[in-house]
Order: structure tokens, then sequence, then C-alpha cells
């Protein structure tokens, strides 16, 4: 019997029968496992975060405004964060061993006390720093005692030098420029002299002309520069040249950089004809925005009038601090060649100029300089001995209002010194030329000159009303009857910086308690970003500063990036009683535990400063940085009553972000640091109790890797103390300041006894030391 | 005159063409199909985002047009945003980085530059951790990864 067949398929049936095979991750077939991906394919909604970090536009827009510390810090986040910053890391190459140079227009976030107002710093510190120089350690990478770039930095570096946009550096990196860098847009060198016992010592040897080269063909280079800064490449100019036997002193630098700038415009220009119509904007001109030369020696204000002339018309930012003397000049009427030269710059009728190389591929006609239309002029000059010549040139107004006639648009004026002395600007000239010349001003800065009150209250009325946004100068008390009110009443409104320096009260009747006026600002300033006082140092106003007075009122500043005041010392409503050991009061403080009075009245005072900390965390959401200037008495905070306080509260950090530095921290001996401490050798604890405790606090490590394990380790205890106090080789001042920041006369010794403990762990570990090693 | 936005959940914006244009993409659009009443899709752009990114045009309706300059100033700061745009961005982080993907998709380069401004400062001086918390990110580093990455990176500087 034959064998059934089984009836046939339809096409439906074989269809069904093939497919699942066919599509087994459809239809996951039955010896096979699972697929690891979705069966079907549907467009999952992206985490918008996710997407924006994988666009390179929205990326590129976001780490623009980033810096590279910020950069850095991204690099470390995830595997992802790390793909996106890296291609940014590279944009930015600074390395300084030096300080800055001069910088009264400095960035108040990162030290507001300090870089807009006192320039002594850096002699005290340099000097001081110059003592320990010449025994300096040699890296062992490098040959010269200050070259910090290793052979495997600049190898990183030359691969990344198409990335590169800014180049910061100073004679610690000087190796950096033979790197072949094209697209810079920001280049600052800084060849700033180091003083040692009053003699300015070149750290990179006495190559200035060499310096001066190399530094033209970097910016040669890089005809994309839009920012150029140089400090102190420059030296002796002027009549110290003349001194040494020179006949004619040589072409200022300054006017060869520009020259130098010409030849870019030069170059990208010579296919297309040069429009001499002033209005026309040519596109092709150079792209300078901002230039800033600090230079050193004297300067004939010929040099001043040479280096604007020669500006290019894009710039809109000018920086130019020396000296400048009259000594060359005194035979001339030196006011009226001024005003002579800066008529014709105002005229644009310069002849041999900004467009001078290129006059000779155009026609011989009239090329006409296009003066640079400056929002931004830092002009600081300063004479010897203000007033010292009958000649009216010496007075200041009188070389400024020629200088300021070119500006009209000017909007940031900074006069940070006019002379070399502390001098009252008894000048009602000054008043008027700028009213006059600078009528668009909205940030003035009066730096180191004193305006008489007066003369500044003239001046405040003369502006128009909701104008002001910025304004730096020196106060006494009777500033607060008018000027202060007046500066309220016109700009209170659009203010967004107010820059003070109290000066002496010696010669006024008038004793205010600072927390006024200090409040009625935080009261009246809706726009308000920058608060920083800086009180007198040897006859301040008041003492102490009354935080609870600070709090009586609500203020209306909550976009406050800034605040800097002199507090001096806190003052606690009930100190007297404290004092007293009054019993009242024990029964109502935490400080009635100790029989100590001057520890209860810490403890007061470290509760006030808790609830004024809690004040500015809740209402002032934009702060970053809080600088209360502390005084010497308020520094000491006895140990056992810090200990106690070192709660979740005021930690370190805490401490930290508002600016007691070291001198609080010095009460926190918390369990943490102990443990770092433990972590040292017998002598460098002893140095660090004596000196870093109370507040010298340098340490300078002499092993790199070394150095990085031990702050690896304090680290995860201790984070601040890794970061801040433990410097290698000091190659970054910028760490190490803030420990400096009060030096004393007579406690110099830390260096001597600093450079004995290098010396002893060099011969340590020359002689192999198994007790070092370890 | 005026022109019907459409949502990517099919919600129509009635918008006017002034504000409307403060959108490139949109204003290139128009050029392109001319007088024309049809609907304009947005397909990327969800009606929440979309309700927000009209606010912002309706509000900067009569700023001029940014036209970048050869003497634009060099240096971006992202603590120069406006108070009404300050407040404006005032949203949860993932509202905010949609505004920002949709500034980008609908070419309002003021818009973009503000969100892009906001992220940077939440990102200005955080430590590594805290921009993990801040963005709720998985740290995948092992700590050798992390201290090799530190240790090339440490001389960066603050400016």
């Amino acid at each position: 019997m034959p064998k059934k067949r089984n009836p046939y398929l339809s096409p439906q049936d074989i269809a069904a029968l093939l497919s699942p095979p066919l599509h087994h991750y459809q239809q996951p077939h039955l010896f096979l496992p699972p697929p690891p991906y979705p069966t079907t394919i549907i467009a999952e909604p992206q985490n918008p975060i996710s997407a924006a970090f994988d666009n390179t536009l929205i990326t590129d827009n976001i780490f623009q405004y980033l810096s590279p510390r910020d950069t850095a810090t991204c690099l470390t986040v995830s595997k992802t964060w790390y793909t996106v910053a890296h291609l940014h890391r590279w944009k930015s190459v600074t390395h300084y061993y030096t300080h800055q140079p001069y910088n009264y227009d400095g960035d108040p976030l990162t030290n507001p006390r300090f870089q807009w107002w006192q320039p002594t710093r850096d002699d005290r510190f340099l000097d001081a720093f110059g003592k320990i120089l010449p025994s300096w350690p040699i890296h062992s990478h490098s040959p010269s005692p200050l070259m910090f770039i290793s052979a495997k930095q600049k190898e990183l570096i030359c691969r990344n030098a198409f990335r590169v946009k800014s180049l910061r550096i100073d004679y610690s990196a000087q190796s950096l420029m033979d790197v072949p860098f094209g697209n810079l847009t920001r280049f600052s060198l800084n060849c700033r002299y180091i003083l040692i016992k009053d003699r300015a010592v070149n750290p990179g040897g006495e190559e200035d002309e060499r310096l001066k080269e190399v530094a033209l063909e970097v910016i040669a280079r890089n005809p994309k520069l839009k920012e150029l800064e140089l400090s102190y490449v420059e030296s002796h100019h002027g009549w110290y040249g003349w001194y040494r036997g020179d006949n004619s002193p040589p072409p200022l630098f300054a006017v060869r950089v520009l020259q130098v700038l010409q030849r870019h415009h030069h170059q990208s220009s010579s296919t297309s004809t040069i429009n001499n119509d002033n209005n026309n904007n040519n596109n092709n001109e150079s792209g300078l925005y901002s230039l800033k030369l600090f230079c050193q020696g004297n300067y004939k204000m010929d040099d001043l009038c040479s280096v604007i002339e020669n500006c290019p018309p894009s710039l809109r930012e000018l920086t130019f601090h020396g000296y400048l003397e009259y000594y060359n000049e005194r035979p001339f009427p030196v006011e009226q060649v001024m005003l002579d030269r800066f008529t014709a710059i105002k005229n644009n009728s310069i002849h041999n100029s900004y467009y001078t190389s290129v006059s000779t591929t155009t026609t011989n006609s009239l090329i006409r300089q296009r003066t640079p239309n400056l929002r931004l002029l830092n002009i600081g000059y300063f004479f010897p001995d203000l007033r010292r010549y009958e000649d009216k040139a010496s007075i200041p107004e009188i070389t400024l209002s020629p200088i300021l006639s070119c500006f009209p648009d000017l909007q940031d004026l900074f006069l940070p010194k006019l002379s070399d002395n502390w001098i009252s600007l008894n000048c009602p000239e000054l008043i008027s030329i700028l009213t006059i010349s600078c009528p668009s001003l909205t940030n003035i800065n009066f730096g180191n000159n004193f305006i008489p009150e007066e003369h500044m209250h003239r001046f405040l009325l003369s502006l128009p009303e909701g104008q002001l946004q910025e304004i730096t100068m020196t106060i006494r008390p009777d500033f607060l009857e008018r000027v202060l009110p007046i500066l309220l009443e016109r700009s209170a409104s659009t203010l967004q910086v107010i820059r003070l320096r109290e000066l002496s009260s010696e010669q006024c009747d008038i004793h205010l308690q600072r927390s006024s006026y200090v409040l009625e600002i935080l009261t009246s300033c809706p726009r308000l970003k920058t608060l920083a006082i800086v009180p007198s140092p040897t006859d301040p106003w008041s003492p102490e500063l009354h935080l609870h007075d600070l709090l009586q009122k609500d203020w209306v500043c909550s976009e406050l990036e800034v605040l800097s005041i002199g507090v001096l010392d806190l003052a606690t409503p009930s100190e007297s009683n404290v004092l007293n050991n009054d019993k009242d009061t024990q029964e109502d403080t935490e400080t009635t535990s100790t029989d100590n009075p001057e520890l209860a009245l810490y403890r007061q005072k470290i509760q006030t400063l808790t609830s004024f900390y809690l004040h500015l965390k809740s209402r002032l959401p934009r702060l970053t940085t809080l600088d209360f200037q502390w005084s010497k008495s308020c520094k000491d905070i006895p140990y056992d009553c810090a200990v106690e306080y070192s709660n979740s509260l005021l930690t370190l950090d805490n401490l930290r972000w508002m600016g007691l530095r070291w001198w609080a921290i010095y009460g926190l001996k918390t369990t943490a640091v102990r443990e770092a401490l433990g972590a040292l050798s017998k002598k460098e604890t002893e140095l660090f109790e004596k000196y870093m405790w109370q507040g010298k606090g340098i340490y300078v490590w002499n092993d790199e890797d070394e150095r990085r394990r031990r702050q690896r380790e304090t680290q995860e205890r201790g984070r601040w103390w890794g970061e801040t106090y433990c410097c290698s080789y000091c190659r970054n001042m910028e760490e190490m300041w803030s420990p400096w920041e009060d030096w004393e006369e007579e406690e110099e010794g830390v260096f001597e006894d600093l450079h004995d403990a290098y010396k002893s762990r060099s011969n340590r570990r020359r002689h192999g030391d198994a007790k070092w090693k370890k | 005159m005026t022109v019907i936005l459409v949502s990517s959940d099919n919600q129509d914006f009635k918008v006017d063409k002034e504000v409307a244009e403060r959108s490139i993409l949109i204003k290139n659009m128009l050029e392109d199909v001319g007088e024309s009443d049809s609907p304009i899709p947005l397909p990327n752009v969800t009606s929440a985002v979309l309700t927000k990114v009209i606010e912002y045009c309706e509000h900067h309706r009569n700023d001029p047009v940014q036209v970048p300059e050869e003497t634009d100033d060099p240096r971006k700061r992202s603590n120069d945003i406006e108070e009404w745009d300050m407040k404006f961005m005032q949203v949860d982080q993932e509202m905010l980085f949609e505004i920002i993907l949709a500034a980008n998709y609908l070419d309002i380069k003021p818009l973009l530059d503000v969100g892009c401004k906001t992220v940077a400062n939440i990102i200005k001086g955080k430590t590594p951790e805290e921009i993990r918390k801040a963005f709720n990110i998985v740290n995948d580093f092992t700590p050798e990864e992390e201290a090799q990455i530190k240790k090339e990176n440490e001389w960066a500087e603050d400016r």
C-alpha cells in the first residue's frame, strides 16, 4: 500500500514555514540563543544631554567658555567626556614660573585683594624669593635651572601645536617658542626680571635680543592673533640705554611688533586694492583686538605716540605701562609736541604709520591712517616725581588730554598710577577732560590716584544717570557724605563692580562704622557682581566689621559673585560679656563649656561666621569668591576651639572658599590633617608645624615623583593640603601665593631653613640614605 | 502675517512671521517656499520645547540680528547673560539641553549661546565628582586611568 503523502502545501504555507529560519532574529530559532540586541529597530529617543555632547558644534560652543583648568577637570569625568574635552585640552598652553606682571586690572575672581591694587606685593615676594634662587635645585630633565619644559612635554605640545590657540609663557618655557604654532589667537610672553637683593636678575640669561627676535618670529608666524601681551620683553629702554654708552636708543620693540603685524596686513591684502576711504571697512586688515605692553625702563612721550600711531585699526583695547620721562624732551615744549602728534592721530593724517608698507604697492597718494576706535585704554605711565619741575607737562591732565581726545568711544579707562608716590591729584582739569573726551565711559579705574572729594563729586555728577557700571577709587571718610550717596543715587541701577580703597582717616573728623556704608551698597545695587573694599592697613576707619549689622536689611544684589570686604576682625554683640565671663551669656551659647574667656570669644566669633556663611549660601547663589581680609589678630584661633568647630559646615573647603586661607585653617588641625602629617619625615613635619601653621606655608619638594605620591595620599585625606600648599619648585606661583600674603620681615628666616632642609635632603639622597629612600 | 509651526507631537503653534524668523532655518524655508499657508513641520522639536523657544523669540523679537564682526571681542565670557535670559534658562537640566538642541536645529544663535553659557556655568569651578553629580554621569575610569589623566594635565591653568 502506497504511503500516504502529505497534502501539497499552499504557497502561503510554504512562506510561513520558510520565513522563521530566514528571520531568526525576529522570531528566535529554536537552536539559536536570543539575540543580544532588540529584535526590532526602533529609533529610541536619545537622552538630550548625550545628544548635545555628541554634537561638535554644541560642545565647541560650551567649551569656549571654559578655562583650561575646567577643561582639564572635564577630562576626568568619564570616558565620553574625555573624548569630548580632549579636543579642547590643547586650545591653551600656559606655563609660568615668575609671577604675573603688575596687573592692576587683573581678574578679581582669582585674587580680589591684590591683583588690582597693591603693586608692592611682587617686590616683597620676589625679593624674598630671590634669596633662595641662586642655589635653586636643577631639574633632572633640563640643563638650565629655570627650565621646566621636559622633552616629553615639549614633544606632546609639538604634536598638538595646530590645536593651540592660546600660548602664555615666561622665561621658564621659552623653549616652547621653537614649536611651530601657527593658529595662535592669543600670545603672551612675560620676561619679567626677578629681583634679588634689589638687583634685577634675568633668570633666562642675558639673551634679551635673541628673545626679542624669537618673539617677533612667533608673532610673524601667527597672522590670526587677536590678543598680544608682551611683558618686559623690552627692558632698560630709553635713557638707561644712553647711560650704557649707546649714542642712539634702539627702535622701540613695541613698534617693531606693530610693524610685523603690518606685514600680516600687507600679505593678506596683497591681492586686493587698498581702499583709502576711512569709512570703508577693510576686511583684510590685521584683526588684533587687544594689545598689552608692559615695559621696563624709561620712555619718552614720543614712544607712546609711536605706539598709538602704529596700532592697527582693528585694535579695541590698548594697555601701555612704563615709566615716562621728560628728561630727553625737556628742551622742547612737550605738551605742544604731544598735542600736535595726537591731533594728527585724531585727524587720521599720519603718513608714516600703519599703511606705510602698503603704500609702496599702491599709488603715491596720501595713505591715511585709520585711528583705532579704542574701547579700552589702560595707560599706566607715571613720572618719577610729579610736579618736580615747573614744566606744565609734568601735570598728568596736560598729557592725558590729547590722548583721550583721540578716542571718543572709550568705555573703559584705567589710570592705575600717574605717579610713583601717593599723591592727591588736585587737578580740576582732569575731571573736565574726562567728561568732555569720554562721554561713553562706563568703567573708570582711578587706581592708586586719589581724587579729592570735591572733584570726585563733580565727576560723578557729570556722568549721565544710569551709565556707570564699574568704578575703582580711593576714598576717605568724608566721601560718605556726598560722593557715595551721589554714586548710588545716579548709578545704583547699573553698577556691577565697585572697588574702593579706604585711605587713612587721619585728616578727617568723620568716624563712621564701615558696616553702614557697605550695607548701603549691598542694599542699593541690584546688578552688583563685585564689591571689593580694602581697608587702610595703618589706620582703619573701624577695626571691626559688624556682620550682624550687615544682615539687618535684605540685600538686593542677588547676582553678587565676588565679595571682598575688610572685616579685619569679627565683632560679636556680647563680646564684652564673654570676656567678663558673664554667666547669662555663657548659658545662652555653646561657649559656656570652658573657663577660658578667650576661647569662649573665639567660639562666638565662629558662630557669627557660621550664621553669616549660611546667609550667603542661601541668598547669593552666584557667589564664588569671598575674602574677608582677616587681620592678624583674627588668625590665631585657639587649637582646642578650632578642632571642636571643624564640623560639617565649616569644612576646610568652605573656609577656604570664604577666604580663610591659612590662618583660620591654622586652627583646624583635624584628625585627617594629622594623618597627612604622619606621612612626612620628622624634619618636614617640624618645618610644616613651624611655618605652615603659623602661616608661612611654603613647602618645597625636590623629588617630583615623591611629591606626587604624597600629594595623592594627602588629597584623599585632606584635599586642600596637597593642592594648595604643596608645590614643586614653585613652578606655579599662583599655587603658592596664598601662604605668602602676609609675609613679615622678621620671619624671613623661613627661606634659609627650607633651603637647609632641601640641602640636607639632597645630601642624603646623594649618599643613598636608606631612611630617606623609605 | 502669521506662520503655523507643527511640533513633533503634532501640536500647532501660530506665531508671527517676525517671531518665527528669529530662526534662520524657518526664515530660509519661508524664503524658499514663498507666500504659503502650509504649516511648517518641526519633527525634532516637541511641543514643550517649542513653547519655550517661541517664548524666547517673542521676547527677543526686536533684537538686532547678530552679525559676527572682525573686531569682536575674542574672549568669551559666560557670565554676561541678561537677567531675563538667566531666568528663562532656569529649567530642569533635560529641558535645558532640549532647548540647546532645538536652538541648534532651528539655527537660533543667541539662544544657543545662552544655553551653552548656562551649561558652562554649571561646569565651571566644579570638581569631576561634582560634575558627575550635576549631570548624573557614572565614572567609568579606573583609578589608575584617572590618575594618569590628572598627571598629564596638572599644569592646566585658570585662564
